[in-house]
């Protein structure tokens, strides 16, 4: 499974990548429209962290043996057949043990603060919207790292 | 190599994670589940939201309906099997069947624990620990206004809650000082009891059901320790669980807490794997062999047994406690040790306004965290505690909550990241 994989040297903690995933999981290709207020607003799945000079975009490693899977209570967080790591939202029942045992803080609660939200890769694009997003190629996709 | 043929007692965390270890070793092996409930693998956590009236059985499944057929597992559900014959390698069903195996795995988890109460076997009185039980528990709640619940534990205080969400008055009597103590300190405890009670709940500490007074034959009161009686229709036992060693002890498995494991969970019995709640097995922190009731624990150790069964082990430091709980609303999580002890140095911060943090560090090993009210990115300080990895960092930068990759050495964080 490819991984979204950050440079931290080149990240300068914009934030487009954020509002990159917030729009493309909107369900509206307009970014005005997508964060109008009123509107409940995606959890981006990435998070950015700054600290002084430095910065850093982390989003879900989509790990070989991941820990959210084998720790999930009711087995809604799962393996797809392309190998991304991903949360059947119906099943999910908010327990939070994904939170408690993800080592990246890639899992987060949802915008209605009811199931888990992260990182699915942008399934139906090329590359993730994040990495497209990136004005400084602080992001990319790597093969198998993870 | 010939195929091997796998039994599986049981069907639950550890169950299912020992099919899901065998497969990712050997499509060929013959897998057998065996397990006295008659259900598709389910959410055991989930029966919390079945009693609230949240949840059916059916919205309860661990692992989608074609799970067996499609992980090529003949499961015999609604079976119990009577005895392990670990000489002859073969477990025999209550209805005398003999089935044989190459390895057995011991799933068959814990059973609650009846405290000695005068009075509790007959109508009214309920345990709280599978679909079964959270069903003859939601059934009894029609018609009746108050119940008790014995134990102020994770289990006791989510089966109070979701008596609560039925409409019920409750009070949780718990024996010890404080509530929900092996999972949680007394800070995070308290908030947590706090909230509970502004919802509607009675806590009663330093207390025990001693009987259950009847009339008629029906729950009309509990009496407790220190004499005074509760009004009440039903009586919740939830004073913790043992591990169920009805099958280990036959099988020749030596047996302290629970069926002691190695860090591949076999047993001494030849063949004999144990794996979730009837386990003991290594801690992480400790070295020391311990039960871990804890449903992420149980898959994993699942997990560890089946690739050691299909002959690919791999390395298992060990358990670590961990635990995420909601109750009311409120969020709390916990990872390693609760308490410090002598020489750890504790780190404890809270805002006065229902958010608590703790860490607790041994020299510059993290190795116990606890966070209430919020909790986001939590899993970034369970990584730190199961990596070992030098966390000095944190006496200076607590109480700052999450805890940032980017303050971690950078050789970890990139060797993790990637790239």
């Amino acid at each position: 499974m490819p991984t979204i994989v950050p440079n931290e040297e080149y990240c300068i903690g914009c934030r487009l990548c954020e509002i990159a995933c917030m729009v493309e999981h909107s369900g509206c290709s307009d970014v005005f429209k997508a964060l109008r207020p009123g509107r409940p607003r995606p959890c981006p799945g990435t998070v950015v962290e700054v600290e002084g000079d430095r910065a850093l975009s982390i989003s879900c490693r989509h790990c070989d043996h991941p820990p959210c899977v084998l720790a999930c209570l009711t087995g809604a967080m799962h393996r797809s057949p392309e190998g991304r790591v991903v949360v059947d939202r119906k099943r999910c029942a908010g327990c939070w043990t994904c939170v408690l045992v993800c080592p990246f803080g890639a899992v987060a609660k949802g915008p209605d603060r009811k199931v888990a939200s992260k990182c699915d890769f942008c399934p139906g694009r090329d590359r993730p919207a994040c990495v497209e997003a990136c004005p400084n190629r602080a992001l990319r996709v790597v093969e198998g790292t993870a | 190599m010939k195929a091997r043929h796998h039994v599986i007692v049981g069907n639950s965390a550890a169950a299912i994670g020992a099919v899901e270890g065998i497969r990712s070793v050997s499509r060929e092996d013959l897998v057998t589940v065996i397990s006295a409930e008659p259900h598709h693998c389910y959410s055991r956590p989930l029966i919390a939201e079945l009693l609230a009236g949240e949840l059916s059985p059916g919205d309860l499944g661990y692992r989608p309906a074609d799970f067996y057929q499609a992980q090529g597992v003949r499961a015999l559900l609604g079976r119990r099997v009577e005895a392990v014959d670990a000489e002859l390698h073969g477990v025999t069903l209550e209805d005398g069947e003999f089935i044989p195996y190459d390895r057995l795995l011991l799933a068959t988890g814990s059973v609650p624990i009846r405290p000695d109460i005068a009075d509790a076997d007959g109508p009214g009185v309920f345990v709280f620990n599978s679909i079964a039980d959270a069903q003859a528990l939601a059934d009894a709640t029609r018609g009746t206004r108050r119940a008790v619940v014995a134990g102020g534990g994770l289990i006791g205080m989510k089966a109070a809650e979701s008596l609560h969400r039925r409409g019920l008055q409750v009070t949780v009597v718990e024996l010890a000082p404080r509530l929900l103590s092996s999972a949680f300190d007394r800070a995070a405890g308290r908030l947590l009891a706090a909230r509970a009670e502004a919802a509607g709940l009675r806590l009663v500490t330093d207390n025990a059901v001693v009987a259950v007074e009847r009339k008629a034959g029906m729950v009309a009161g509990v009496r407790l320790a220190d004499g005074s009686l509760l009004p009440a229709d039903l009586l919740v036992l939830a004073v913790g669980v043992r591990p169920n060693l009805a099958l280990a002890a036959g099988a020749g498995v030596h047996v302290n807490r629970g069926a002691l494991v190695d860090d591949q969970m076999l047993t001494s019995a030849p063949d004999v794997y144990a794996a979730g709640d009837v386990a003991q097995g290594p801690e992480l922190l400790s070295g020391e062999p311990r039960v871990l009731p804890l449903w992420p624990v149980a898959c994993r150790q699942g997990q560890v047994a089946g690739t050691a069964m299909a002959g690919q082990p791999r390395d298992y430091p060990g358990g670590l406690a961990h635990n995420s709980l909601t109750l009311f609303g409120l969020c709390a999580m916990s990872a390693g040790r609760v308490e410090p002890e002598p020489g750890d140095t504790e780190l404890a911060h809270g805002d006065g306004n229902g958010t608590y943090h703790k860490v607790l560090l041994r020299g510059d090993r993290l190795v116990g965290a606890c966070a209430v009210g919020a909790v986001d990115r939590f899993g970034i300080l369970t990584g730190l505690i199961l990596d070992g990895q030098p966390c000095g960092f944190l006496r200076h930068s607590f109480p700052a909550f999450p805890v940032r990759l980017l303050s971690l050495p950078q050789e970890y964080r990139l060797a993790r990241l990637g790239g």
